[in-house]
């Protein structure tokens, strides 16, 4: 004897199997287990196709403004240390080109600092402009600096440049171009 | 496709690329970091004649003037190359990504290319 419980039960069942089961454009009938298989099988393969077709990016691209800026800020530089290191010259003969560089580091920081992954590039701005500070102040509260002192600064417009020329190879080499 | 033809496509180009931004790297942290060196040695060098002058000042407010001077010299000077030292990590460690950033383009275009010529179509 069936009892009423279990007439209830046979009938969810029944329906469940019922929404399991969707009647192709064909006609034909197939489970929701296949048509998730299918979705995984069309998704894995895709997804190499897609990522084939994307271009990582792990550093910013480069900019032919920020790179003729800092050519600019070094050249700048190279002449305030040069005319120090040759003449002696005085700090308040110096100090406008001291704020102008600084003034020139900073604009580009703000600039690189709009470009995603461009962490690098806003790091080596920032030592640039602290190693400048501590010229600076040497300068002023010491007098002339000498070569070795002056040697901070130059290194890091160096790796400054550096970091500008890799990311121009690497646009060359088919990297990211703004 | 050919699988295989493909994948030494792609270790190649991938190598190619990557060996460009080695190169240049090499060549600049050697230079950087021998330059750091020997501005090292110098700033030493400056200090202890800087100390050794100012003990040779018979005024004590002098003497103590020109030590402190000195300090300050090296200490500010010292700051300005452990920023250059890490300004040479910080461009090394961004020449490592874009090496890693290119070598994996590269041998994505080869795996585009052969995609595409096996299609027939310009799919990618």
């Amino acid at each position: 004897m069936v009892t009423r419980s279990e007439e209830r039960r046979d009938a969810y069942v029944k329906s469940m199997q019922l929404t399991n089961t969707i009647t192709s454009s064909g006609g034909r009938l197939t489970d929701r287990r296949q048509i998730r298989g299918r979705i995984f099988t069309g998704a894995a393969l895709l997804l190499p196709l897609l990522l084939v077709g994307c271009a990582v990016i792990f550093v910013s691209s480069y900019d032919e403004i920020t790179d003729r800026e800092i050519q600019e800020a070094a050249k700048t530089t190279e002449v305030l240390i040069g005319d120090v290191l040759a003449n002696q010259t005085s700090y308040h003969e110096h100090a406008k080109e001291y704020r102008e560089i600084d003034g020139a580091l900073g604009a580009l920081e703000m600039r690189a600092a709009n470009y995603q992954k461009n962490e690098a590039e806003i790091e080596l701005l920032q030592k640039t402009r602290a190693a400048l500070r501590n010229l600076q102040r040497t300068h002023k509260e010491i007098g002339p600096f000498r070569v070795a002192e002056a040697e901070g600064v130059r290194s890091l417009f160096r790796s400054l440049i550096h970091h500008e020329l890799a990311k121009k190879r690497s646009a060359g080499i088919g990297g990211p171009t703004q | 496709m050919n699988f295989e033809d493909t994948l030494k496509k792609m270790i190649e180009a991938a190598a190619g690329a990557a060996k460009i931004h080695w190169n240049d790297f090499r060549t600049y942290a050697e230079q950087e970091f021998r330059r750091l060196a020997e501005a090292g040695t110098r700033l030493e060098a400056d200090y202890i004649a800087d100390v050794a002058a100012a003990q040779h000042q018979r005024n004590a407010a002098n003497r103590k003037e020109l030590k402190r001077k000195a300090k300050l010299r090296a200490e500010l000077a010292f700051d300005s190359l452990r920023l250059a030292s890490e300004g040479v990590v910080t461009a090394a460690k961004a020449d490592a990504k874009i090496a890693a950033q290119d070598a994996i383009n590269a041998a994505l275009a080869v795996l585009r290319a052969a995609v595409n010529e096996s299609v027939g179509i310009a799919l990618l």
